[in-house]
Formats: structure tokens, C-alpha cells, sequence
């Protein structure tokens, strides 16, 4: 009966978790012999609650039904909502969680459905849903140390490679040269040395002071004296035949392109070598012809309707051959005799410049020699114009007539290309 | 005052500098842009002209290659070129050099770079450098070299293109 009893008033126990409640009813079962003892586990529980109170008499025995509510609450402290980084295990003890206040966590760290704290007192049971899928807009990375960047001179460290390709192209306006070191005008010898005495291993590097250089003797002045007689007897060469040409043994003074200009000789030759017409006449190359080979492009021929008087033709001819004698300043960048310069201003005169001649001016640049040079000048015969290919030879021929021989008379008048109605 | 008259200095700066950092822009570009191989696919005449007809066959066959150290022309290989560029009207540039229209060379730019190459050769005999000089025109996609009047249009030797003769 008593059990029965017990029972009856434990009934209540069953709404609890199945597992703390086996262990209660267990340990009423153990002590339940005794009145007095069941009597102290529930008064020894401060949480426990007394619903109810009903008492029977009957057969000479008072029944007493005492209905309590067991609880936890005096032995599980119900905890304060807590941020779980500040939930220590020991804190953590078997009881009704209430609630659990989870910081938002990181994706990765969280465990998809269980958190079990250590020692195993409890264990939460999380729905996944619940847990708060943070976004992690910022990391801050502490400072990193400081690389120190110590490159010892005397130990290479490292070797940087340049891509040519990475370095751009920049054009060079302008170059700024530094000073000059001032050369000492003075040359003197210690000790006077003749060339033949010196010795290579003499010659040692570093600053050479004094060499006397004994006066040159007078040689130019002399060959100069004697040039007259030789271009004489250059006369009686045959005209025009190129195999035949003797280069002359003397070296004529060369000068700077720069200030240089057709010489009279030159005009002169050139004014033959174009003819002359007082009319505009058509060598079929895409325009008109006038005076001393003035080319006229189609459409402008109305402006010499009236023709051209010799006056006008040498005027004309003296305003348009600063053009091509900058042809020659721009292209060429040797000194150059006189001669050279005409040969070479004539031949611009005649193509129109020389950017389509650079094989003739590179040898000229080059020093290439006779033989080439000529080669190159005399391949400017080929014309589109019909029945010009004679004439363009014999004009390439005197050319070459005088850059080497300085002959401006090639035995030819101006030829009048057209006579004036 | 003081504040409108630096304002005014400013104005008149700008379009100078701006102008300044167009050409050396334009200048990269081209230079860039020449250093590759190039292939003659037509030629034309000038007016007066010194090449054969088997040399023009035989330069059409011939690679021209410009590098950042050397320059591979019809006449041979040059070093260290220095380019110097113009910009020039197309149409004056034919007139001027060939007294032939832009057209007839095959020109259908209105401008086209005139580049004229500085280089340097070394003679082998007596091991002087000499200066040497070409001239060439660069339309933004063919060139144009004029070798001994005979100007040769050409493309990248590396793209295909239907070669076609001249007249």
C-alpha cells in the first residue's frame, strides 16, 4: 500500500525528461520503505511544490495524498542568458536550459547539430536553422612586422633583369652634355721620345702628358699650287666615258654639308642639263613641265598660261635649290668637296629628294668606295616616262663627271625644249 | 590678380603639355608597332627609278625586320637605329616624294608617320662605324620603303595576304 502509495504521489514525475526521472523514481524506490525518508527527499528540495493535499480515513488508517510537483529548480540554477564564450564547463550543470543566447558564429565553426561542453554534463541540442549564418565582411590583420630591407654592398643580394620590352620608347629632345674637361694646349714631351723608340710595354694606362709633336711640313699648299696643270689635262679625256675616269691623286679640302650651296658652276650645269622652256610642255609623268625642268602638277597649269622668260627661269631655279640642298644637309653627314656637293644637289634636283635614294646616300655616308658609289648613282636611269632613258643616262654620267673630275662643261649647250610661238 | 594671371599661365600650359604627351605616346606606339617582320606584297614606280625587275622580284621574297637593336633592310642589317617621326599629310607625302597620289600608292589613311631611321654599320674592312640613314612611311597598318625609287607596300609577314603585282 505504501508503494502504492508512493506511486501515487510520484505520479507527477513522469512529465519529466525520462532520464532524470528514472533516476528519481529509482532512488524514492530505494527509500521508500521508509515514510520518513521519502518525507526528506522532498523537503530536502527546496524547489519542490506541493499541488495538492487530500486526506481520506478509512479502515483505521489515515491516507494522506500529498501531490508535489518535483522540480530541479533548487538544484539547477536556472542560468542568465550568457553569451556562450562566457559559459565555463564547470558552471554547466544538468537542468532545463531555458535559453541560450548564441553569438552569430562563423560558418565554419559551427558544428552542424550538437555542441558538447566537457566534462559531459549536457547536452544542448541545436536546430542548425537556429544558428545565425554571419557574414564576414571584415578581417583585420594585426600589423605585420616590418621587413627590414638591408642590402649589403660588398654581397650581391640580388640581380634585377630589365625586359627591353618594358622599358618605352621615349623620344630624346633634348641631350644635355656636361662640361668638357678643358684640353691643355700645350703638348710637351718628357723625354722627348721618338716614335720608333717607343715600346708597348712603355705605354701604360692613365694620363699622358707631354709628347712634342714636330711641325708638319707644308705638304697641302704644294699640291694645291699644283692643281691647275692637272685639271687641264683632265680636259683631254674623252667626254663621258665613265670606264676611263682617273681618279685624281690629290684630296681636295672637304667641309661641313651645313654651309654649303650649289656652286655657279653648278647652276650653270644644271641649267643644261634641265633645258629650257619658255612653255609648259608634258613628260606624261602626271603634270606639267616648265623653264628649267619645273614640274607643275596638273591643274596649277594655268598659272604659266603666259609661259616663262629666261629671267624668271633663273630666278626660280635659285628660289627652289635651298630645297634640295637641305636635301643634302639632311641626308648626308660626311664632309663633302664642292664637287660632291654639286654632283649630289643636281641628283636630288633631278629625283626630287633623296628619301628614296638612301642607297646612294649611305654610300656616300659609308665612304663605300668608287665602284659602288657609281654603281648606285648610274642605276637612276629607269623611267615611266617614254624616250627619256638616254637622257637620264647621260645626265646620271655627268654628274659623276663631276664629282669625280670636277668637269662642269660636258661638252652641251642648253637645249631650247620649246620655242615660243 | 595675382590669382587670374596664374589661372591664365595654367591655360596656356596645358594644351603645350598635352600635346607633348600625345606625340610621345603616338612616337611608343609606332616604333611598337614597326617591331616585327615585315613582306613586300606590291610595289610602284617613282617617277624616276633605279631597280631592276629581278631585283624588285627578289626583294619582294626578302624579309624587312626591325628589332629594339637592329634594323633588317633590303640593303643589309643596321644597328642601333634612332627613329625620327613626323606626322605628314598622305596625300602632300606622295605628292612631295613621288609625285603620284596617296592612292596610287595604296594609301586610304589621311596621315601617315614619315620615319626616318639613324643607324650605324661597321664596315668590315676597316671597322669604322659609319652613319647611315632610311627613310620610311607607316600608314598604321602597312609600310611603305623606298628603295632606289621604287616604293614596296608591306604588311606583317606574318598575316596572309594575297600578293599582288604592281602595273
Amino acid at each position: 500500500m505504501k508503494r502504492l502509495l508512493l506511486l501515487f504521489i510520484l505520479s507527477p514525475i513522469l512529465l519529466f525528461g525520462q532520464t532524470r526521472q528514472k533516476a528519481i523514481v529509482d532512488s524514492i524506490r530505494a527509500t521508500a520503505t521508509d515514510i520518513r525518508s521519502v518525507s526528506a527527499l522532498i523537503s530536502n528540495n527546496p524547489g519542490n511544490r506541493v499541488e495538492q493535499v487530500q486526506v481520506t480515513d478509512s479502515d483505521g488508517f489515515v491516507t494522506l495524498v500529498v501531490r508535489v510537483h518535483l522540480t530541479d529548480a533548487g538544484v539547477i540554477p536556472i542560468l542568465p542568458p550568457m553569451p556562450l564564450a562566457k559559459i565555463k564547463t564547470g558552471v554547466i550543470v544538468a537542468g532545463i536550459l531555458t535559453s541560450v543566447n548564441v553569438p552569430p558564429l562563423p560558418r565554419l565553426v559551427v558544428e552542424p547539430d550538437t555542441i558538447i561542453a566537457q566534462p559531459l554534463l549536457a547536452v544542448f541540442k541545436f536546430d542548425t536553422k537556429d544558428i545565425p549564418v554571419v557574414k564576414l565582411d571584415m578581417v583585420i590583420v594585426p600589423p605585420l612586422p616590418r621587413l627590414k630591407l638591408e642590402i649589403e654592398t660588398t654581397q650581391l643580394l640580388a640581380v634585377f633583369e630589365l625586359d627591353l620590352k618594358d622599358i618605352p620608347v621615349v623620344k630624346l629632345d633634348t641631350v644635355v652634355v656636361p662640361p668638357l674637361p678643358a684640353v691643355k694646349p700645350v703638348i710637351e714631351a718628357i723625354p722627348l721620345l721618338v716614335a720608333s723608340q717607343l715600346r708597348m710595354e712603355d705605354i701604360v694606362a692613365g694620363k699622358v702628358d707631354p709628347i712634342i709633336v714636330p711641325a708638319l711640313p707644308d705638304i697641302l699648299l704644294m699640291i694645291i699650287e699644283a692643281v691647275p696643270p692637272v685639271i687641264l689635262a683632265i680636259e683631254y679625256l674623252p667626254a663621258g666615258k665613265m670606264d676611263t675616269v682617273a681618279t685624281l691623286s690629290f684630296e681636295e679640302n672637304k667641309m661641313l654639308v651645313s654651309g654649303m650651296h650649289l656652286s655657279p658652276e653648278g647652276y650653270d650645269l644644271l641649267e643644261k642639263l634641265e633645258g629650257f622652256s619658255p612653255e609648259l610642255y608634258s613628260l606624261q609623268d602626271g603634270g606639267l613641265t616648265i623653264g628649267f625642268g619645273f614640274f607643275i602638277p596638273d591643274g596649277e597649269g594655268s598659272k604659266w598660261a603666259k609661259g616663262m622668260t629666261w629671267e624668271d627661269a633663273e630666278r626660280m631655279i635659285r628660289q627652289k635649290m635651298p630645297t634640295y640642298e637641305d636635301q643634302v644637309k639632311q641626308y648626308i653627314n660626311v664632309p663633302l668637296t664642292q664637287k660632291e656637293f654639286d654632283a649630289l644637289t643636281m641628283l636630288a634636283y633631278n629625283l626630287g629628294g633623296f628619301s628614296k635614294a638612301t642607297s646612294i646616300v649611305n654610300d656616300v655616308n659609308s665612304d663605300a668606295g668608287f665602284d659602288q658609289l657609281q654603281r648606285d648613282w648610274m642605276r637612276f636611269v629607269h623611267s615611266k616616262a617614254p624616250g627619256v632613258m638616254k637622257g637620264l643616262m647621260n645626265r646620271r654620267r655627268d654628274e659623276m663627271l663631276v664629282r669625280n673630275e670636277s668637269n662642269y662643261q660636258p661638252e652641251r649647250k642648253i637645249q631650247i625644249l620649246k620655242t615660243r610661238k | 590678380m595675382k590669382r587670374y594671371l596664374s589661372l591664365l599661365a595654367i591655360l596656356l600650359v596645358v594644351p603645350y603639355t598635352n600635346t607633348c604627351s600625345a606625340q610621345v605616346v603616338d612616337s611608343t606606339n609606332v616604333v611598337n608597332s614597326l617591331t616585327r617582320c615585315w613582306r613586300a606584297f606590291s610595289h610602284e614606280y617613282s617617277t624616276i627609278y633605279g631597280l631592276e625587275e629581278d631585283e624588285i622580284n627578289r626583294y619582294s621574297k626578302q624579309k624587312v625586320c626591325f628589332t629594339r637593336d637592329s634594323v633588317s633592310m633590303y640593303h643589309g642589317i643596321l644597328f642601333a637605329p634612332k627613329y625620327s617621326i613626323k606626322k605628314v599629310n598622305a596625300e602632300n607625302y606622295a605628292k612631295n616624294n613621288f609625285d603620284c597620289s596617296k592612292r596610287k600608292l595604296g594609301i586610304v589613311t589621311d596621315s601617315v608617320f614619315e620615319i626616318t631611321i639613324s643607324s650605324v654599320t661597321k664596315s668590315p674592312k676597316d671597322k669604322i662605324v659609319h652613319k647611315m640613314t632610311d627613310v620610311v612611311a607607316f600608314d598604321g597598318e602597312c609600310i611603305y620603303i623606298v628603295a632606289d625609287g621604287v616604293i614596296f607596300k608591306l604588311l606583317d609577314a606574318e598575316a596572309k595576304a594575297q600578293p599582288r603585282s604592281s602595273n
